[in-house]
């Protein structure tokens, strides 16, 4: 019970001279403009990858599926919901505002699809952020971390 | 492209994200996209099967 207390305050506490000094803020806001370059620069390059490459072809085939940018419209509270987790695909979505895509074609026979894709990147780049926030606070820890713990614990002994 | 390409990639482009939200470990990642990739398509044929089967 103790042991377990211990554990868990000191994985809250930012460890000394590591990246959790930094703010993990920043790292989240890098990985909602941009998903995966918030586990990048948290020097998970690998993960951060698949993310962007995940989450961008969500994206694009979401787009070529017809897929509808939903426009943020109060009256519609379920539209605005769309339209809010679409937004978390980040440069994506701007990218695709930018060059006026997104329009949807609701007689197209992938239209539900293509917005089921766009909004589904959103919502898991959100989720991507979340854990770059655990990964920079420390609250989650990487593989990296654990076997260089276990290596510095048997050293020790 | 039909539903069930649609589905195929859906969850072939989820399952690799879902993996390394939720795994340590390029090993474990793997076998958990594949586990992933095969539980959307099946679940989802599954569910295909039981409402035409219902509905029928």
């Amino acid at each position: 019970m103790v042991e377990a207390g211990a554990r868990a305050s000191a994985r809250r506490e930012p460890r000394a001279g590591s990246r959790e000094e930094s703010n993990p803020l920043l790292y989240c806001a890098l990985g909602l403009v941009v998903p995966g370059l918030g586990h990048i620069a948290l020097g998970r390059r690998g993960t951060g990858a698949v993310f962007l490459v995940s989450i961008g072809l969500l994206f694009v085939f979401g787009i070529r599926m017809e897929g509808e940018l939903f426009p943020f419209e109060a009256a519609a509270p379920l539209t605005l919901l769309a339209g809010m987790a679409e937004m978390g695909a980040g440069a994506f979505y701007v990218a695709a505002r930018l060059l006026g895509l997104g329009a949807g074609n609701p007689e197209a026979p992938t239209y539900e699809y293509g917005y089921a894709f766009l909004i589904v990147a959103g919502l898991l780049n959100m989720l991507v952020v979340l854990d770059a926030w655990d990964i920079a606070t420390g609250a989650k820890e990487s593989a990296d971390d654990t076997a260089a713990a276990g290596g510095a614990a048997s050293a020790a002994r | 492209m039909s539903h069930f390409a649609a589905l195929v990639l859906f969850a072939a482009l989820v399952s690799p994200a879902f993996a390394c939200l939720m795994r340590e470990g390029w090993a474990a990642r793997l076998r958990f996209t594949a586990w992933a990739f095969l539980s959307f398509v099946g679940f989802a044929v599954g569910i295909g099967w039981i409402m035409y089967l219902a509905g029928g």
